[in-house]
Formats: C-alpha cells, sequence, structure tokens
C-alpha cells in the first residue's frame, strides 16, 4: 500500500508541477503600441480627443488626420511616447509649437511638441476640463471651481483663479476668458450656484463679473468679432438645453434649442440633439442649424442632411478658417465602449468622409 | 500515537449535495479547509457555475452571478431567509467571512426542499449557513483568531449553551480590519512601476444573537439577532498618472428573524418572519462637490412575511408557499424621496416521488405595487412563472458496503423575474420608472454519480450539467450623454454552458486520506440584441469560457496540507470587446497545512496556516482593480 501511495503522490506531483508551469507563463496586459506615426506640417492637422471609458476601465487617446488627404492616425500619443495618455481626457488646444490636452481623470495637462508629438511636459493640475489659449498662455477649468494659467515658456501651472463651482468648458474673447460655471455636481440643488459664465480679464488673471446664463452651462464658442454664444445644457429631464448670446452690455438673451454649438467666421452652428429613451430601439432626433452669428437669424435649416448624420452624435466641432464642420459619434446609441467616428462635411454640409476613431471622441482640435 | 480525529458534525444539516433533484453544491467548513479557502470570495470560486465580480482585496465588493444571469438574479440567504436589496438588488458579500460560516449551499434553478420560501425561488439560491458548535454539550464554544497579510486581524468568539433540553442560546461575534494595501504592478506602455493600493483600510463587525427551541408538540422555532457595522475606505480603480483615494463608505446592516416549523402526520407547516434594516453612508471628500464633498446615504427597511403548507399523499407531495414583502428606500438626496414596494410573491408546488423518479413543478406568482411620493412610481409588475424539474435513478448498484455507486439523471427548465432596482428606477438620471422585468429561462439537464468503487477509493462524486439560458429585457445602464447615464431594458443574452464538478477520497494507507474537489464551468454566452451592433455574438463583459478550481488535500496524522488552484480563461471587460480590454487568464495557487490538537476534557485546537497567490501573480478581476499577490494567513481556533 505503501508504494501505491508512493506512486500515487509521485503522479498528482509531477501533475501539479506541469500546471503550475504552464500558468505561471505571464501575459502583459495588453498597451496598444505601434510604429510611431510621422507628423505631418502642424497647419494641416487636426487632433482628435478620445474620452476613453472610465466606467470600463478604457483610458483615453489622441488621434489626428490630415487636413489635406484624410490620412487618419489613432493614438499618437502612446504610439509616439509609448505610454497612455491617461483617463478621460477632455479636450485639447494647439497653441505655438505644442498641443495641449487636459485629462481629467488623470490631473494633468500634457504639453506635446506639434511636430513630433513627443512629450514636452506633464503638468499636474486637479481635474482639468474645458482648455483655450491666448495671450502667451494656456488655461485650463479645473472642476473643483478654478481655471489654471499655465505658462506656455516654463511649461508650469503658473496661477490659479477661482471662479465658481465645476466650471466646464471656456473660450477667449475681446481680452477676456469666458468661462461656464455649470454647477454640475449640484444636480440635487437644480445646479443653482451655476447658471452663469464668469468672465476673467486676461491682462491682470482677475475675474471681472458674471453673467448670468440658463441651467448647467457647457460649450462655449467665441466669433472673431467677440460674440460668444454658450449652451445651457438644462437638467437632462424638463429643463431643455438652449443656447444663450452673451451681449454687450453683459446680460445673456437665448438665441434658440440647442444641444451644442460651433462657430466659424459668422456662422453659428448648433447641434439639437432629443433622445426618445422610452423606445425600444431608442430614437434620436438631430438637428443642424446655421444661424448668422450678426443677426442671430437662421440662415440655413438642416445643413447636414438626414441620411449622412452620426447616429449618436458626441460633439460639434467647426474648423475656424476652411469652415469645415466636424461632428464627433459613438458607435451607436447604446454603444459606449466601442471605438467611435468623426465625420467631416464641408462648410455647405456636403458630407466628405467618416474617420473610425478611439472611444467616445469628445474634442477636435487644429 | 496520533489518529485522525473524530469528525464532529455540527450545524447546518448537509443534504449530500448529489442527491438533490436539482443542481445544488455545498460547501461545508470542513470542506473550505480541505479547499484552501480562506475567505469568501475563494469560497465562491469553488462553487460550480457561480462567477465573482470581486472588486479586490478584502474592502473589495464581491457579488455572484449563477451560469451568466447576472447578479440581481441570485438569492442570498442567511439562514433560511433572503436577504433582501432593494437598492441594489445584490449582495455585497464581502460583508460576510466565511470564518463565522459553516456552510454554503448553491441551488440552481430551483431548491431541494418542496416548502420553501418562495423568494428562496430565485434563477439561484446561494445560502450561508451560520456557525453552530457542539449541540450535545450543556456549554460549548468556539474561539478563534486569524492574522494576516496587509493588516489583516480576525478573532471570533461563539458562545452556545443549552438553557433546557428544548432551547439553545447562541452568541457570535466576529471583528475584522485590515490596511488592505498591497503591492500590484502598474504597466503603462513602456513604464512599469511598482505601485501599493492606498486608501483601503477596512474595520467590521458582527454581533448575532440565535435561539433554538422545539415546543411540545414538536415544533421547531428559531430566532436570529443579526449586526453588522462595516467601516471602508474606497481605493478606487487604479488611475494612470494620479492616486485618488476620496471615498469612504460606512454601513451597518441589522435585522432579526423568526422562523417556525412544524409536521402532523402528513402536514408541514412553515412560517417566519423578518424586519432588516440597512444604511450606506457614502462619502467623496473632494471640493469639487457643492459642500465640499458628495454624500450619498441610502435607509432601507424591509419587512418580510413568508408562510407556506405541505401536505404528502402517498406519491405526491403538495405545498403552497406565499410571501409579503414590503421594502421602502430614502435617501438624502432631494430628488429621491421614500421609494415604496409592497410584493406577494405565492408559490404552487407538486411533486410525485417513485423508486426510480421524482418530478416536481412549480407555478409561481409575483405582483408587485409601487410608490413614490414625488413624480411617476415604478411600473407595478405581475408575473407568473413555471418550474419544472424531473430526477430519474438511471442504474445502481450495490456489491458490498465497499463497493456501491448510483447514477441519476436530471432535467430541468424554469422561468424567473428580476424586477428593476430602486436604483435603477428612481436614482437621479439614471433610474427609468417604466422599466419592465428582466426574464430569465433556464433550460438544463445532468447526470450525476455517486459512488464507492474500492475499499480504498472511499467516495467518487461526479456531476455534470448542460444548460441554455435566455435572458430577455435585460436591464442595462448605458450613457445618456457624456455626463449621465440611465438605465433601459435592452438585450437578450444566450448562455450554453456545462458545469462539472468531482468530488474525490481516496484512503491510500491507514490514517491517510486524500481528498480531490474539482469544479469546471464552461460558459458561451452571447449577445443577441441587435445584430449590427458590434457586441452582437460576443461573449458579454467579465464573463470568462472557462474556470476551473481544484483542490487536493491530504490528512495524515502529521499536518494535513492542501494545495488549490483557481483558474479563470481570458475575459473581455467590455461588451464589444474593445481594443486593449481583454483581461488574460490567470491562475492563482496557493498551500496550506492544517492540523487539529486534541486537549483535555474534549478541547480541540485548530491550527491554520496558509499561503495564497503563491506564485505572486498579479490578475484583475475587474478591471484597474488589481487583486493580492502572494499573501499569507494563519489562525488557530479552539473548540471547548
Amino acid at each position: 500500500m505503501k508504494t501505491k501511495f508512493s506512486r500515487f503522490a509521485t503522479r498528482i506531483s509531477v501533475a501539479l508541477v506541469i500546471m503550475s508551469a504552464l500558468v505561471a507563463c505571464d501575459e502583459s496586459d495588453g498597451f496598444q503600441d505601434g510604429a510611431a506615426p510621422n507628423p505631418q506640417p502642424r497647419q494641416e492637422m487636426a487632433y482628435v480627443v478620445n474620452q476613453g471609458s472610465m466606467y470600463s476601465g478604457i483610458a483615453g487617446s489622441l488621434d489626428a488626420f490630415s487636413l489635406t488627404d484624410g490620412t487618419y492616425s489613432n493614438s499618437i500619443f502612446s504610439a509616439t511616447n509609448q505610454q497612455s495618455l491617461g483617463d478621460s481626457p477632455q479636450a485639447g488646444v494647439a497653441y505655438g509649437s505644442r498641443l495641449y490636452i487636459a485629462v481629467f481623470g488623470s490631473n494633468l495637462v500634457w504639453a506635446i511638441d506639434r511636430d513630433t508629438w513627443q512629450i514636452a511636459a506633464q503638468i499636474t493640475t486637479t481635474a482639468p476640463e474645458g482648455i483655450c489659449a491666448a495671450d502667451g498662455a494656456v488655461y485650463v477649468t479645473n472642476n473643483d471651481g478654478y481655471v489654471t494659467r499655465i505658462d506656455t515658456t516654463t511649461l508650469q501651472a503658473e496661477a490659479r483663479l477661482a471662479v465658481g463651482p465645476n466650471p466646464a468648458h471656456l473660450t477667449a474673447a475681446d481680452g477676456h476668458l469666458y468661462i461656464s460655471i455649470s454647477d454640475g455636481y449640484n444636480y440635487n440643488g437644480g445646479y443653482a450656484n451655476g447658471c452663469r459664465v464668469a468672465k476673467v480679464r486676461l491682462s491682470d488673471f482677475t475675474k471681472v463679473g458674471d453673467i448670468m446664463v440658463g441651467v448647467n452651462p457647457g460649450p462655449i464658442v467665441a466669433d472673431g468679432a467677440g460674440r460668444v454664444f454658450v449652451v445651457a445644457r438644462g437638467n437632462y429631464a424638463d429643463i431643455l438645453p438652449q443656447v444663450y448670446q452673451i451681449q454687450p452690455d453683459g446680460t445673456a438673451t437665448v438665441l434658440c434649442e440647442g444641444s451644442d454649438v460651433a462657430v466659424a467666421g459668422e456662422n453659428l452652428y448648433v447641434m439639437n440633439q432629443v433622445t426618445d429613451w422610452s423606445v425600444v430601439p431608442a430614437v434620436n432626433r438631430v438637428s443642424y442649424t446655421i444661424y448668422d452669428t450678426q443677426s442671430g437669424k437662421v440662415k440655413q435649416e438642416n445643413f447636414i442632411p438626414t441620411d449622412q448624420q452620426p447616429v449618436a452624435p458626441i460633439r460639434l466641432i467647426a474648423h475656424p478658417t476652411n469652415g469645415e464642420i466636424y461632428v464627433t459619434s459613438n458607435a451607436s446609441l447604446t454603444d459606449y465602449t466601442s471605438p467611435g467616428y468623426v465625420y467631416r462635411y464641408a462648410a455647405d454640409g456636403t458630407f466628405i468622409a467618416r474617420y473610425d476613431a478611439g472611444i467616445a471622441p469628445c474634442d477636435i482640435f487644429f | 500515537m496520533d489518529t485522525l480525529g473524530t469528525a464532529v458534525v455540527t450545524g447546518y444539516a448537509a443534504k449530500g449535495d448529489m442527491q438533490q433533484a436539482v443542481p445544488t453544491q455545498q460547501l461545508t467548513s470542513a470542506q473550505m479547509q480541505q479547499m484552501g479557502v480562506s475567505d469568501i470570495g475563494g469560497a465562491l470560486q469553488r462553487l460550480s457555475g457561480l462567477q465573482l465580480r470581486d472588486y479586490g482585496g478584502a474592502g473589495g465588493l464581491k457579488t455572484v452571478s449563477a451560469r451568466g444571469l447576472g447578479a440581481a438574479h441570485t438569492v442570498v440567504a442567511y439562514d433560511g431567509l433572503a436577504l433582501g436589496d432593494a437598492r441594489q438588488g445584490q449582495t455585497d458579500l464581502s460583508r460576510f467571512n466565511t470564518e463565522y460560516l459553516d456552510g454554503l449551499t448553491l441551488s440552481i434553478a430551483d431548491v431541494p426542499n418542496l416548502l420553501c420560501p418562495v423568494r428562496n425561488l430565485g434563477a439561484a439560491l446561494l445560502e450561508m449557513h451560520p456557525q453552530q458548535t457542539d449541540s450535545t454539550r450543556r456549554l460549548s464554544g468556539r474561539a478563534g483568531i486569524n492574522v494576516g497579510s496587509f493588516g489583516a486581524v480576525a478573532p471570533s468568539l461563539r458562545l452556545q449553551g443549552k438553557c433546557t433540553d428544548r432551547v439553545t442560546l447562541g452568541l457570535s461575534s466576529h471583528f475584522y480590519r485590515a490596511d488592505n494595501n498591497y503591492p500590484f504592478i502598474l504597466q503603462n506602455g513602456k513604464i512599469i512601476t511598482h505601485e501599493t493600493r492606498d486608501h483601503s483600510h477596512m474595520q467590521a463587525y458582527t454581533v448575532q444573537g440565535d435561539l433554538s427551541a422545539t415546543d411540545q408538540a414538536g415544533g421547531k422555532w428559531q430566532m436570529l439577532l443579526f449586526y453588522n457595522n462595516d467601516d471602508r475606505e474606497l481605493p478606487g480603480q487604479v488611475m494612470y498618472y494620479t492616486q485618488k483615494g476620496t471615498e469612504q463608505l460606512d454601513e451597518q446592516r441589522a435585522f432579526a428573524q423568526l422562523r417556525q416549523e412544524r409536521r402532523w402526520n402528513d402536514w408541514k407547516w412553515m412560517c417566519a418572519a423578518k424586519f432588516s434594516f440597512s444604511e450606506s453612508l457614502y462619502d467623496d471628500t473632494n471640493p469639487q462637490y457643492p459642500t465640499g464633498a458628495l454624500q450619498q446615504n441610502y435607509w432601507q427597511r424591509e419587512w418580510y412575511a413568508t408562510t407556506g403548507v405541505m401536505r404528502t399523499f402517498r406519491r405526491f407531495s403538495a405545498a403552497y408557499a406565499a410571501d409579503y414583502t414590503h421594502t421602502s428606500l430614502n435617501s438624502n438626496q432631494s430628488a429621491a424621496p421614500r421609494a415604496k414596494r409592497h410584493s406577494l410573491q405565492q408559490a404552487l408546488s407538486l411533486r410525485y416521488t417513485h423508486r426510480v423518479l421524482t418530478a416536481t413543478a412549480r407555478v409561481l406568482a409575483y405582483d408587485d405595487w409601487n410608490s413614490y411620493p414625488v413624480g411617476e412610481a415604478a411600473q407595478n409588475a405581475h408575473h407568473i412563472s413555471p418550474t419544472a424539474d424531473v430526477t430519474v435513478h438511471l442504474v445502481s448498484w450495490h456489491k458490498d458496503a465497499e463497493h456501491w455507486g448510483r447514477l441519476r439523471a436530471r432535467v430541468l427548465y424554469k422561468e424567473s423575474y428580476r424586477v428593476p432596482t430602486f436604483s435603477e428606477t428612481y436614482y437621479y438620471h439614471l433610474g427609468t420608472q417604466r422599466l419592465r422585468p428582466e426574464l430569465a429561462r433556464q433550460t438544463g439537464a445532468g447526470l450525476t454519480l455517486q459512488a464507492q468503487p474500492a475499499p480504498w477509493w472511499q467516495n467518487l462524486e461526479v456531476s455534470a450539467d448542460a444548460y441554455f439560458n435566455h435572458v430577455r429585457d435585460r436591464i442595462s445602464a448605458i450613457p445618456y450623454n457624456l455626463y449621465v447615464w440611465q438605465t433601459v431594458n435592452m438585450g437578450r443574452v444566450n448562455i450554453w454552458g456545462t458545469d462539472v464538478t468531482l468530488h474525490s477520497t481516496f484512503r491510500p494507507a491507514e490514517r491517510h486520506l486524500l481528498l480531490l474537489h474539482t469544479n469546471y464551468s464552461w460558459q458561451k454566452a452571447t449577445d443577441r440584441t441587435d445584430p449590427t451592433s458590434r457586441s452582437y455574438g460576443k461573449q458579454p463583459a467579465y464573463m470568462p469560457q472557462h474556470t476551473l478550481g481544484a483542490s487536493l488535500a491530504w490528512e495524515n496524522p502529521w499536518a494535513n496540507l492542501s494545495i488549490s488552484l483557481t483558474a479563470l480563461s481570458e475575459r473581455w471587460s467590455t461588451n464589444e470587446h474593445a481594443a486593449g480590454t481583454l483581461l488574460p487568464a490567470y491562475a492563482e495557487w496557493g498551500v496550506g497545512a492544517y492540523r487539529e490538537v486534541k486537549l483535555p476534557r474534549g478541547v480541540r485546537l485548530n491550527l491554520r496556516a496558509d499561503v495564497l497567490n503563491l506564485f505572486n501573480k498579479q490578475y484583475e478581476i475587474v478591471r484597474r482593480y488589481p487583486m493580492p499577490g502572494r499573501h499569507w494567513k494563519v489562525g488557530a481556533t479552539i473548540d471547548f
């Protein structure tokens, strides 16, 4: 019996050692790398910020495409730098010789070289969301209530200004920053401490006042003449999103209904998205209208034909000089973890191309 | 000379998991010891057909889903009655510790008892059996302490006394604290850094009092008072370039329950009542919130009563049971005042028992009525769902007491609903009042072999089940836009699978036992919602195709040894299998040594030491929530 047992134990031991060797072989986590793409001349590129999915643990990414030949390159940041862009990037801006990307979840702003896409600096700042550049500096909104000024020569955060709860997007016009104060985490209180656009003087980085707008302001743009338009996103329930125009006297008036805006020249592009989730499958109705920024009148309705619209739009962006329109989109209304799309249209709404972007493309900058 | 100790069987009556008409698996505390199981997460991974979702470490949320149906379809019961959670619909099993459990039972699709509370008749039932000590002694008890890596300390004490011949009183307490700051490796492209989990401290204690009594008419009474307090820091998911760690969750749960069972000739009657209260205080201190912190506090109350009667007529048995539950939830969220739900569940059951065949049929009726003081209440639900299962004794042989065996076959069909949780219905932005219940259909067949093939091969138990499940109107959360989410009824899922278990006991030599326990599951689930979607035909997120658990224990006169393995094949963390979201396969090994020492006056000392994740394998069950690497645990318990 002893011999039998010893033979049995030996076999078990051998089997366990073999199984152990098999399973001990490790595979590293699936970081997506690749050959570093070749950057193209800076003026011909558009950059796409992909938010990824925090819920699913998917980091964001930065794509680029050529405005001349349409060549699209995915994940240029990670392919160039062999490291992740970070979690939940929100927006970017090209300024001078660098690109700046605000990465909300990772509490940082990347400064990368505009020609080589290599990292120039990692600038730590809390929960950055909106970003813009003006007068030699880059400005980001911090979700904890501040705007931070980044010196573009030292690449350091040099000043921080309290502006109001949960500042979201911002734009520069007429020597000032205009910052949407959303109070977005105060949904139980009806976003009551937001409903305004903070105005900050660029020359001395001082807040000069607030302009009252609708509930939960978000996307904000300015045309070349300094006219500022902001989307009050409402409460995602009974208060619908509306576009406000800020008047020279410091008040704001409702221009139209709309969930996102973009501006090019004197064209204000308004996207209005209404989704009916009570039916299966959900029905998404999206309208695209062009307004004249000077008169506020409708110039063209449905400028993107229905059969050429994205199924699940996220953002609307206009190129400031060539007037092209871009709409970023999820793969579908219910798919938030697949790569999305960038739809490209000419200034007259003619469809040009659809590009395969990263997951949740949420901003395009040039 | 040492001899193998005589097993003292206490606690719940293990019914012999292979004798049931439905797929039922049991894990006793002794088996858990043989399997090297040291915590509830490890125990759940030894039950075939269960998928564990584990957010890492002792403080991480742990939920289970049976046969791919989702956590909300799995009923978790403690001491016979269901633990309700109307807010989230799932029970965080990390609150329970194997050290004060006598065992676990998993029943899929149906339960063995014809007469039972209707709420226990979910798509699957996971029963936790609270600890008992030697009921034959006037006063008995168990005191223990476990110490482990990452600051884990867990003392426990149970005292049990016989007040009279008919009344037994017990008192248990258990404390647990751990820092949980375990190391892990973060790979960020070419950058590999050695990090440590932070903001993971937890502290919990549980107090339980129980009373068992038999009245003069033979009726059995059982009363249980339970209180659990659990404070934990939440480390959150691992982020690139930053460590967050600002969240805190403090919870307490208390319940009181009373059960009674009585038999008269061919009649059996049961009734039970329970009140439970739970509080969940979540705090995320961060200046981005209006008051400097996000505080989401919830209070739930549940009144629950069940009663039923069973009558046996020769080969037939019939039972009727009805459950009434009243649940209310309120919170500090202004948009979520107190939501209430009354529900009535009824079950009519019929069983035919023959020498070679047992057939059971049930019809379940579910009705609920919802109210909500502000705005629209959830839609009331009224459903009827059937269950049927048949077991046939195919072959049996009995040469002598040391050579025997029997083979059984079974088939089952079951429909079950799960109603939307309060979070899915009312939570700000996320909730949708018009959600329909989610329907799960289960079809399965299986074989069970039980045998003693030879005197040295004392036990062989093999079960193999194949099943097909279909889920309709799956309730899913999807993003409304970049900022808010909402729940919708969308989705159909088909799930094919097999569950195989093998338990075997060998006696290779006198006073030596080899105990082998294995469980294996294969599961192929496919999304069948929309042929144009990228998730269509793909395995849903976090569902492995292959799951394997195995352990071998060598019990001997000196020190018992065990080696164990848990392995999962690769999984995706997204339904669409997005690039970069593949979670690699892993295997975790553990080794343990245990020994019982007999002391004077019938006192027994049990010592145990384990090394877990022996090969220091870094893995994740949920993406960005790393699990602990190699760690150790030692413990001592004394039974008196």
